[in-house]
């Protein structure tokens, strides 16, 4: 792509932030229920840790993590966070499906700008930042209650790991969709990898068996949106650790966006529109 | 028409195949799920070596039966597609691997789908596409003001495209598609469902458009009256074939030694009167229902006046009307008895 035209983007993108609000604005019982959601899982997940933490005071994960009540209450806002992001920016992914077996490519392609900018800034959902919001507050909440200390650069660090994990788990959501160009729709594909996500997402990941450990590492990188933020921020990783964590998350993302871009390229080629 | 100058798009001997799932019953629970977990798929050929070229200034029209290829062009043309085979050009580069280049130069209209925001109001998509084509404000502002007076649109730009009806909405997408001036616009059915006020409104912007700004036009349409008042030539295209290419007033000198007569009657005064009639030669078709009789003749092989002595005798005349065909006629005709018309017009072009 040439400069000019990802200046272009760039230039774009506070006009899409606009109409994302006023969209958002224009729809405010999804909002409100999005509002509701958060707010019923947080306090179910608070209660569950809490019937968990009462029986079994201390999870341990590989060794030198250790998950009490603090620490679990913690990762709920950082889950929060990352699916209010989530929302917010990636919700185009999740809807290139269905563009491409149900309403269509054309309005896309039609337009002077990158299809996939298109489709992921026509999709900014300014509700997730509502999510991020109740998240902010549910750490902030946290820190108080349980007297954490967070660290500044630990937090930096934190959301640095959160928002490169989120973008090597959603691109590869994106690689899910495009086989819709292949194999039509696919919704029940990337609902198994959404329920992984639900389920595993608010979990400490390090406590459960290595195997599972792996897959949620390197092939649905979940470990990447809430536990290793949530360890980081909390400062109970060492920065060696942390740093071998950004790699296989850059090398993560880096793969999925190459994997993305050719399957978006190929797939586009072999597009057939939607009625007619 | 400046045919001298380089064509503005030309597709060459362009192939398009579509796969489509074949569903076809099978006898047996064994076949059946086989058939469930592997499908069989059939290949269309949605175009299948079309050639023509539009130059600077033209309105084509592009005229079809349903699933003949002409969505398929425009979406061709506009990038979106890629062929099978063959070749696109749209201001002499490859739209498909161009695209970004070749879409600040056109425009599109799709009838059948919005394309713009349907949840925001109308002139908060326009804004986005100012500043997505780099239209200087002033420039934006003037052709905005000019568009929303002549299609009379006005109130509606504050308000979100689902909210408004389909001759509104229609409106507003031709003027998102002609805001940044360009050179070329694709219409995929621009008045299909739109009242006669909503049509003429679209019709009347677009023919100035076309005059006026020199803006070449290529319209998909099944509206006849569209394609009469807007078009110069004329494409027919039938099952990605083309079957006809070149001027509208071509096409209905084919027509011009054809009548249609109307007549509606009392009663017939011999009971075989049409037997009698459809034995005449020159006679192309008749149809007769409720007191009224439909007829086409050919007058290179028997006059009107001959005609209507004959049905005078045969039936107690109460009405009669003799008019030329028109386009729509034509069309129907050719689409409607596609073989012997398509060989007709094989000797015309």
């Amino acid at each position: 792509m040439r400069t000019q035209d990802i200046l272009r983007q760039l230039k774009l993108l506070p006009s899409y932030l606009r109409l994302s609000l006023l969209r958002t604005a224009e729809d405010k019982i999804q909002l409100w229920g999005a509002f509701a959601t958060s707010i019923i899982s947080i306090v179910l997940y608070v209660f569950f840790w809490n019937v968990i933490t009462y029986q079994i005071p201390v999870l341990t994960g590989v060794g030198w993590v250790v998950w009490g009540r603090a620490e679990l209450t913690f990762l709920i806002g950082v889950t929060e966070i990352a699916w209010g992001f989530g929302s917010f920016a990636y919700m185009g992914l999740w809807e290139v499906h269905w563009y491409i077996t149900e309403i269509g490519l054309e309005e896309f392609r039609i337009r002077p700008v990158s299809s996939i900018y298109q489709i992921f800034a026509q999709n900014f959902w300014a509700g997730g930042l509502l999510q991020v919001a109740i998240g902010g507050a549910m750490l902030f909440l946290s820190t108080i209650t349980f007297g954490l200390v967070i660290i500044p650069i630990n937090l930096v660090l934190g959301i640095f790991a959160l928002l490169i994990g989120q973008a090597a788990l959603y691109i590869l959501w994106g690689c899910l969709c495009c086989l819709a160009f292949w194999i039509g729709r696919n919704q029940g594909l990337l609902e198994v990898s959404d329920a992984v996500e639900m389920n595993f997402a608010r979990m400490p990941i390090d406590i459960m068996p290595l195997g599972v450990q792996y897959f949620l590492t390197f092939i649905l990188p979940v470990i990447f949106i809430s536990t290793i933020p949530t360890m980081i921020m909390l400062g109970q990783l060492p920065l060696g650790l942390i740093l071998v964590y950004f790699v296989i998350a850059g090398v993560l993302v880096l793969v999925w966006s190459v994997v993305f871009r050719s399957l978006w390229a190929k797939g586009v080629k072999r597009y057939q529109p939607v009625g007619g | 028409m400046p045919l001298t100058q380089e064509p503005i798009a030309e597709l060459t001997n362009v192939v398009r195949i579509y796969t489509k799932p074949l569903r076809r019953p099978r006898k047996g629970t064994l076949r059946r799920f086989v058939g469930f977990l592997k499908r069989e798929k059939q290949k269309i050929r949605a175009l299948d070596g079309v050639s023509f070229k539009i130059h600077p200034g033209e309105c084509v029209a592009l005229l079809g039966p349903n699933g003949a290829g002409k969505s398929t062009t425009v979406k061709l043309l506009s990038g979106i597609l890629h062929p099978t085979s063959g070749q696109v050009r749209l201001f002499n580069s490859d739209p498909y691997h161009n695209r970004i280049d070749c879409a600040m130069q056109y425009g599109v209209v799709f009838g059948q789908r919005s394309l713009l925001w349907t949840h925001v109001p109308v002139h908060e998509s326009l804004k986005l596409y100012q500043k997505m084509y780099n239209i200087p404000k002033s420039i934006f502002e003037e052709r905005l003001k000019e568009f929303t007076e002549i299609l009379e649109i006005k109130e509606h730009l504050p308000t979100a495209p689902r909210r408004l009806s389909l001759g509104e909405r229609m409106r507003c997408e031709v003027i998102a598609a002609l805001l940044h001036q360009p050179k070329v616009i694709f219409l995929d059915e621009p008045t299909v469902g739109l009242d006669v006020v909503a049509k003429k409104r679209i019709r009347d912007f677009i023919r100035r458009m076309n005059r006026e700004e020199k803006v070449t036009v290529l319209l998909c349409s099944h509206s006849m009256r569209d394609v009469e008042e807007l078009s110069d030539r004329i494409i027919l295209i039938s099952k990605g074939h083309i079957k006809f290419d070149g001027p509208k007033r071509r096409l209905k000198h084919q027509w011009s030694n054809e009548r249609k007569i109307r007549i509606i009657y009392k009663k017939p005064n011999v009971a075989n009167w049409q037997n009698q009639l459809e034995g005449t030669p020159g006679v192309i078709n008749i149809q007769a229902e409720n007191g009224q009789v439909n007829l086409r003749i050919n007058q290179d092989q028997v006059h009107v006046s001959d005609i209507m002595k004959k049905l005078m005798d045969m039936l107690i005349v109460d009405d009669i009307e003799v008019t030329e065909p028109n386009l729509e006629d034509i069309i129907r005709e050719i689409f409607g008895d596609e073989e012997r018309t398509l060989n007709q017009l094989a000797e015309v072009t």
